[in-house]
């Protein structure tokens, strides 16, 4: 394509926009069209142009760009029909997997971002799987915890037995609760086989953003019952998370 | 759009829309390309024109699907060195259109239009701002960052240029 320049515009000469509307064939005000008469520098660049728009025309026909574009416009269709589709069937994916997906849930899971989830495995079962609360054990079946909080802070998982007896589980028989880091899986080590005395065991992780003890979660449980068959506990800002387990 | 109404519209505007296409993105092969994808719009929106298809719409079109593929590119950044080296180098006319259809692709797009009226098409302030209805001020204030773009890049390329000839 050769590159007419446009003229220099001199005092009442129209710009050069308005030439090109002008060598187009569209319409511009009466004053260009005379402007052309006195005009040789405006008309020369007018004659130019459509010169250039015949030889173009010619270089490509009219015909032939009409088709082109009409299959170029048939593949771009096509081709947003293709990403619409793939784009639905990712959406329909995703919401059917998301609908669908089952994680092993916490067994007894609080609001605030944490999450304490109890696993058991028993002699003929030995792959530990997650147990919600209000689930039959047997004696011989061993405990296992997992326990995930946003925040950092400390944890305790201890067990109230039938005979209403303290256990610490975790830190086993320890006194003072273990720090713990937030936003990570914490996955005590502790495996804790179920003894055959009877009654339920109550098993409660307590999380609290400072330090305490054995002596103050006995101190924290009182003898008032919140839901039936777990007491309350009464600790300030911690949270307790209960799954209670049911022996035979 | 009929096949030989669009034909139509193309032997009549298809060489402007070309030009103005291979000014803003100093890339025959890109502008022919884009010059396809002006048409392609017009076909697309055929069923909802209201007025008849004019060489100043087309340019509107054209100067939007310019910019898209600079952007496309990763163009927008001023003038790079390769491009001015390359402007220095040519034998074609004066490059200070070319320089302006450089810089028009780095600009905003509002600042690109009142440009475009103003460098490419000869318009005045006054009659950009009767043509778009902007305010004088702002025609004002827009043509003198490009101005002073413009002139920044110019200093630049006279620079680029003498590395060249010596």
């Amino acid at each position: 394509m050769s590159a007419i320049e446009p003229p220099v515009r001199r005092e009442g000469c129209p710009p050069a926009g308005q030439l090109e509307f002008l060598a187009a064939g569209d319409a511009v005000p009466a004053t260009v069209t005379a402007h052309l008469q006195a005009c040789e520098t405006c008309a020369s660049y007018v004659t130019g142009l459509r010169g250039e728009q015949v030889a173009y025309a010619l270089a490509h026909p009219p015909e032939l760009m009409a088709r082109k574009l009409a299959r170029r416009s048939d593949a771009a269709r096509r081709q947003r029909w293709l990403w619409v589709g793939t784009f639905a069937l990712v959406t329909l994916s995703l919401v059917l997997g998301v609908s669908l997906w089952r994680p092993n849930e916490p067994a007894f899971t609080l609001k605030g971002g944490s999450g304490f989830s109890v696993y058991v495995s028993t002699p003929s079962s030995p792959a530990p799987r997650p147990v919600p609360s209000g689930a039959r054990v047997s004696p011989g079946d061993v405990l296992r915890f997992q326990f995930t909080s946003k925040q950092s802070g400390y944890l305790m998982i201890v067990d109230l037995d039938g005979a209403e007896r303290l256990t610490a589980f975790h830190p086993y028989r320890g006194q003072q609760a273990v720090a713990i880091r937030g936003g990570e899986v914490h996955s005590p080590e502790e495996r804790i086989e179920l003894d055959s005395s009877p009654g339920a065991e109550r098993v409660v992780a307590i999380f609290k953003p400072t330090p305490f003890s054995l002596a103050d979660v006995t101190a924290w449980l009182g003898t008032r019952q919140g839901t039936p068959g777990i007491p309350l506990l009464e600790c300030g800002d911690c949270t307790a998370q209960w799954v209670v387990l049911e022996k035979p | 759009m009929q096949p030989d109404e669009l034909a139509e519209i193309f032997r009549r505007y298809g060489y402007f829309v070309q030009r103005r296409c291979t000014l803003l993105l100093g890339n025959s092969a890109d502008a022919e390309d884009v010059t396809q994808e002006v048409f392609m719009r017009v076909q697309r929106y055929s069923s909802s024109l209201t007025a008849p298809v004019t060489l100043s719409w087309l340019y509107a079109i054209a100067a939007r699907c310019c910019f898209d593929r600079a952007q496309q590119r990763q163009r927008q950044t001023p003038v790079e060195h390769s491009a001015l080296e390359a402007l220095a180098g040519s034998s074609a006319p004066p490059p200070e259109r070319a320089l302006v259809g450089q810089l028009l692709r780095s600009m905003d797009r509002k600042t690109s239009e009142i440009a475009i009226l103003h460098h490419v098409e000869g318009w005045t302030q006054e009659e950009i701002a009767a043509h778009t209805g902007y305010s004088r001020k702002t025609i004002g204030k827009k043509l003198s960052l490009f101005s002073q773009t413009f002139k920044d890049a110019w200093q630049r390329l006279s620079a680029v240029r003498r590395e060249v000839g010596s």
